[in-house]
């Protein structure tokens, strides 16, 4: 079973600043993603059977997985950025 | 029959050992085959795409998971050719000569699996680059 990020940690300090560090509840916005998902689900499938004869119906189909599928796969992804004033750090877990 | 087993087998012959010395070196060399054996079969493949940059003063550590590149390279086949041709002249317009076209999901294995043992590491007085699987 694949599952979305659930935290976001970012921390960018600046030279002269105390800094910023934030740790976001990803895992909050699952049930939004969750409902908008269910809401553009009837849209999408009328849309895509409106242009299946075009060829674009089967890719607008796959697009909500597929894109559902990268936020997922996110998870794991860090980056750091470091000079001799900046520092800044992204990663989702 | 394998060269080390043939060996063995000659150095008996020829009386430089006996059956016994045999006997232990060849049960040393099974023992030895199947402990290589199960080492190739554990072998984990690379779950990271890491990307290290050590200046003088400043430093980038990206470590991107390759789960997500596959899911990129998915997401991007949706992408109609049409959008992909623009995408590619755009790039190549910025001196990029990239064309989106050419990734498919089967050539991506290939290099993940490719990649899964190379290291690229430059390094000079100044800058150390580091480009690797984990």
């Amino acid at each position: 079973m694949i599952f979305p990020p659930s935290i976001l940690r970012i921390r960018i300090k600046e030279q002269d600043s105390k800094g910023l560090g934030l740790c976001l509840p990803l895992f909050l916005i699952w049930p939004i993603i969750l409902a908008i998902g269910i809401l553009l689900a009837p849209v999408v499938l009328l849309a895509a059977f409106i242009t299946w004869p075009k060829g674009t119906g089967k890719r607008l189909l796959l697009a909500g997985p597929y894109l559902f599928n990268v936020f997922c796969r996110v998870r794991g992804l860090r980056v750091k950025v470091k000079d001799k004033e900046d520092n800044v750090y992204i990663s989702f877990s | 029959m394998s060269n080390e087993r043939r060996q063995i087998l000659e150095m008996l012959a020829q009386g430089k050992i006996n059956t016994d010395e045999a006997e232990r070196l060849l049960d040393a060399m099974r023992e030895r085959n199947a402990g290589g054996a199960e080492q190739a079969t554990t072998v984990t493949r690379p779950r990271f795409f890491r990307v290290f940059v050590k200046g003088e003063d400043e430093q980038v550590d990206i470590r991107v998971p390759l789960q997500l590149i596959r899911a990129g390279v998915k997401l991007g086949a949706l992408i109609p050719p049409e959008a992909q041709a623009k995408i590619s002249g755009k790039l190549e317009e910025k001196g990029i000569q990239f064309d989106l076209s050419n990734i498919k999901p089967e050539t991506l294995e290939e290099l993940i699996d490719g990649l899964s043992g190379v290291s690229i590491d430059v390094k000079d007085e100044e800058e150390t680059v580091r480009v690797f699987c984990e």
